[in-house]
């Protein structure tokens, strides 16, 4: 626990992040995320917090690598951050962006249909600073990668 | 009704792909902001959007509040050519809609 809480470095953070998302679904995870429950998305939009909004989508996701996830680290203004997703997993259907500091977490979902690049662009609000995370829903199960960013102004209020 | 501006479409092909960018002029009200008079400003944001290229759907999204106000999104397809027409619609959470089409060049 001590090496963890030591690790200084960006993806170690955003690692842990994740990891603690995952854990904070604790037993209703159940495994892996191909055993996971058909997704509810009014159950994950009408989410409070991130692990509802994550249990509500399939379950805990699994950390991917193949998710490249771009944001400031530093967002003067929280009203528009430019986000943009890409996904390597094969055969990606959806990308979904989920906001921990935000009151309603999950900002969207974009479905990604056959012969669409799993790519997407847009602008965001950050209530505060906190983690971001980018999950991509394929054929196989849901994945995940995450980022701290910090807010100099929040952008919801 | 149709209140609010056309959304802006840009739509070109490059690299055999058709490189899409939309800007949507909408309000994105959260519901958690108040008027400088004190008042709460109620919630106002897209809630859904649809790009179709003919009866082929390109592109779908579920969004919240958490776009920033007149979004923007840009995505990339295959298999259209320029001079096809796309389709964009919005709906929003007072069940506004507004739909607007652009030619791929």
């Amino acid at each position: 626990v001590n090496a963890s809480m030591s690790a200084s470095s960006a993806p170690a953070l955003e690692r842990r992040a994740l990891l603690k998302a995952a854990a904070a679904l604790g037993a209703a995870a159940c495994g892996s995320a191909r055993a996971a429950p058909a997704p509810d998305e009014a159950g994950a939009f009408a989410a409070r917090t991130c692990a509802e909004a994550l249990l509500a989508l399939g379950g805990a996701p699994e950390p991917s690598t193949q998710i490249v996830l771009d944001l400031p680290d530093v967002a003067d203004d929280g009203a528009a951050v430019p986000v943009t997703v890409t996904s390597r997993l094969p055969g990606t259907r959806e990308i979904l962006i989920v906001v921990d500091g935000n009151p309603q977490p999950l900002a969207a979902r974009f479905s990604i249909p056959a012969g669409t690049e799993p790519f997407i662009a847009t602008r965001i609000r950050l209530a505060q600073s906190g983690t971001v995370y980018a999950a991509v829903r394929t054929d196989h199960g849901l994945y995940a990668t995450a980022r701290a960013t910090q807010v100099t102004v929040g952008g919801c209020g | 009704m149709q209140t609010t501006a056309p959304i802006r479409i840009r739509a070109r092909q490059r690299d055999g792909l058709t490189e899409v960018q939309l800007l949507m002029p909408h309000p994105m009200e959260t519901g958690l902001r108040r008027s400088a008079a004190g008042e709460p400003l109620p919630a106002h944001y897209i809630t859904g959007l649809a790009v179709t290229l003919g009866p082929r759907t390109v592109f779908e999204a579920r969004t919240t509040y958490a776009l920033s106000r007149d979004p923007l999104l840009a995505f990339r397809f295959g298999g259209a050519q320029a001079g096809q027409r796309l389709r964009v619609t919005w709906t929003d959470n007072l069940g506004q809609t507004r739909a607007d089409e652009a030619v791929i060049t």
